[in-house]
């Protein structure tokens, strides 16, 4: 066996749509699987395999996970919330958050109605794998559009407002037993720099907000990023179980909160 | 200590330098940097997966 087919057994092959990890074990993108489902073609089983694998990996560790750990396009997008902070942009207006939810459906209700697997084509993530592993340039604009968008019309417009993966992923960490908790939260001083840097800044109030009694911020649209953890100088935030009961009752916030 | 940051004026220093006056430059950046490792381990792996198929076959 040549050295090359050797190592290669220890690899992903494929891309983040379908790929095999170790040359056995399968792992698909839950919604590309999804769309050929709607499409009306019975997917092939080790597709169907992989999707139920991917899910039950992101349902334990946190489903949003997949966004802020894995997810090529975060680069993207972080690039822009970073540009924005540099030059000092003022705050756009806000577009819904649940605008994504919409998405995810248009995106599993195109296929029923044209039998195609149709957002695969527009869908930035595997985009960016064609882009790098292909050469293949032909979706960067997306990127491209994705960045301008962010950076200049809405701030966090793709990542927190409009794409389907991360809205599916997010209604799989619903059940994650992992979660950001504000463990010290009486020692929040109002700095808000938690609030500038967290994606998802509508997470953060029911754990900071005066009288709250819940640490775990629970809201599944939370990335897990730990940008929250990282940017807080009296370490109010720590990664938690959810589930562990040490950290469930807390005695009610007393700070007044600018959140 | 623990009120230390409160001294840095927000107006005055950049974003963020609370935590890495309280906390020291890595555990300020610990989960950004490690992301960024996860991120492009992930990208490499397939990067690399697909340089060897093309040499085994
Ligand atoms: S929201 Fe979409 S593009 Fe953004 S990180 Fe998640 S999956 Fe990637
Ligand atoms: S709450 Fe913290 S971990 Fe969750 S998205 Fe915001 S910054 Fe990231």
């Amino acid at each position: 066996m040549p050295l090359a087919t050797f190592l290669g057994l220890w690899l992903f092959k494929g891309n983040l749509s379908s790929s095999l990890l170790l040359d056995t074990i399968p792992l698909s993108d839950p919604l590309a699987t999804l769309q050929v489902l709607m499409s009306g073609h019975w997917p092939e089983l080790s597709l169907l395999l992989g999707a139920v694998i991917v899910v039950g990996i992101y349902a334990l560790l946190g489903g949003r996970v997949f966004c802020s750990w894995v997810c090529p396009v975060n680069i993207i997008t972080d690039l822009a919330s970073w540009t924005r902070r540099r030059l000092s942009l003022p705050r756009t207006s806000e577009i819904p958050q649940n605008l994504r939810y919409y998405m995810l459906a248009l995106v599993l209700i195109l296929p029923i109605l044209t039998g195609f697997t149709v957002w695969e084509w527009l869908n930035p993530v595997p985009i960016v794998y064609r882009a790098l592993l292909f050469g293949a340039g032909s979706g960067l604009w997306i990127l491209a559009v994705i960045f301008l968008l962010d950076t200049f019309v809405v701030e966090r417009a793709w990542c927190s407002h409009l794409c389907p993966t991360g809205a599916l992923f997010s209604l799989i960490g619903k059940v994650s037993p992992v979660k950001v908790a504000a463990v010290r939260a009486d020692a929040c001083d109002n700095c808000m720099d938690c609030f500038t840097v967290c994606p998802e800044r509508q997470v953060l109030k029911p754990v900071l907000k005066k009288g709250s009694t819940q640490p775990f911020i629970l809201n599944s649209d939370c990335t897990l990023c730990g940008r929250c953890i990282d940017v807080c100088a009296p370490r109010v935030f720590q990664y938690k179980n959810r589930f562990n009961s040490k950290y469930s009752n807390r005695i009610p916030l007393k700070v007044e909160s600018k959140l | 200590m623990i009120n230390q940051h409160r001294s840095a004026s927000k107006s005055t220093t950049r974003f963020g330098h609370a935590a890495v006056t309280e906390l020291g430059w890595w555990r300020a950046h610990r989960f950004l940097i490690l992301r960024r490792l996860s991120q492009l381990s992930v990208l490499s792996l397939f990067a690399i997966g697909y340089f060897f198929r093309f040499m085994a076959f």
